[in-house]
């Protein structure tokens, strides 16, 4: 490795330190005040805050009210890498039956959802007279997967970072209302954890969302939760093809510059083979490697993961990125993610257990 | 080590966390 590389390397872990800290320390306060509220009729019956999303919560207070200088940022990037993590280590908890069972009905509902979500978000863009790149952004990141999926798509349909910033934004707001609202509904109608699981994997489409939401109600129902968001992750490079190819085709119709798009390499390129890793643990857990106090362990770790990932992404979400374009975005996106939670519940009590 | 330095970022920060991921796996395997 060249000399000014490594000092490149170290400088950036250097950088990253403050950062970090403040993610530990976001992520213990969540630890240690969720059992404290618990102690609370209001918390234990209503508004239930386990840890996972009270560092959300807190992450987001912490930015929008104190402020984080720009000595945190270069610690703060790490919250889809922790998420990720997670998720691979949960293949520990799953075998390849278990997977399978649930996996096989979560990729129908998923696709249904998915593809719904996109192709009514890109029509209802259309009469709400929503520019068509953020059309499509939002229509992305509501139906696969918030933030990456709304990245995936940007360049594609030749989006500004306003577009992208916008569409993040309104994701990760109604994730945070979802996060508020879910748990409740799942308590009042007495849900499952497969039924509550399902619901939250198609109504939340952030990945620390739904995991922070599922893993709130139960393990279980997190569990659930956990093969929903894989299914939806999946799903991502052939969504963003779609969509890429209605915009284009909606840009060529309205008079404007055509654009080439290579299928295969789009599917290709935006592949997230991260999921490999999970189905490799998966296939450790299912061969027996794994004894039960290993899997007990590796738990642990994915919540840490989880815990740390989940109060970086809190300590990133910028309220004020919803004034950046006008209402009928936001109008557009609370709609139709609104709309699919709503319809995902009436799915998930009829033909779930 | 020229493939991955072709790779893109999304691609090297996959293969980082399934390194990772296996790493905690085998750790919990270690310490239990």
């Amino acid at each position: 490795m060249a000399d000014s590389e490594r000092k490149g390397l170290l400088q950036e872990i250097t950088e990253s330190i403050p950062g970090i800290s403040l993610v530990i320390v976001v992520a213990l306060s969540a630890y240690f005040i969720a059992p404290i509220l618990q102690k609370y009729p209001l918390f234990k019956t209503y508004l239930e805050l386990k840890d996972f999303i009270l560092a959300i919560l807190f992450g987001i207070f912490i930015k929008n009210t104190i402020g984080i200088s720009k000595t945190f940022a270069p610690g703060l990037r790490f919250s889809t890498v922790l998420t990720k993590t997670g998720i691979v280590v949960m293949g520990a908890k799953y075998s390849m039956m278990g997977l399978v069972k649930v996996g096989g009905p979560a990729l129908f509902y998923i696709a249904v959802f998915l593809f719904g979500t996109a192709i009514i978000m890109m029509w209802v863009g259309q009469k709400l007279n929503v520019p068509t790149p953020l059309a499509a952004c939002l229509a992305s990141g509501l139906s696969v997967c918030g933030v990456s999926a709304t990245i995936a798509i940007a360049p594609a349909v030749k989006a500004r970072n306003r577009d992208m910033a916008y569409s993040i934004a309104v994701v990760l707001m109604f994730g945070l209302l979802a996060l508020l609202v879910f748990p409740p509904i799942g308590r009042i109608l007495n849900l499952s954890d497969t039924q509550y699981g399902a619901f939250c994997g198609v109504g939340i489409v952030n990945s620390a969302q739904v995991l922070a939401a599922g893993f709130g109600y139960s393990d279980g129902a997190g569990l659930v939760a956990g093969i929903y968001n894989i299914g939806r992750v999946i799903f991502l490079p052939f969504v963003v093809l779609m969509l890429a190819i209605m915009a284009a085709s909606r840009e060529t119709s309205e008079g404007g510059q055509e654009i080439e798009i290579n299928k295969w390499k789009m599917v290709v390129d935006k592949f997230p083979i991260f999921v490999l890793g999970f189905l490799g643990v998966v296939a450790f857990n299912t061969l027996g490697f794994l004894s039960k106090e290993e899997i007990k362990l590796a738990k642990t770790f994915m919540e840490w993961c989880f815990l740390l990932g989940f109060a970086s992404i809190g300590l990133t979400t910028r309220l004020a990125d919803l004034k950046a374009a006008g209402l009928s975005g936001f109008f557009m996106g609370f709609l139709v993610a609104g709309a699919k939670a709503a319809i995902a519940l009436v799915v998930v009590l009829t033909f779930l257990e | 080590m020229k493939w991955f330095k072709n790779l893109s970022k999304s691609r090297k920060q996959d293969i980082a966390v399934i390194i990772m991921g296996i790493l905690l796996v085998i750790l919990a395997k270690i310490l239990r």
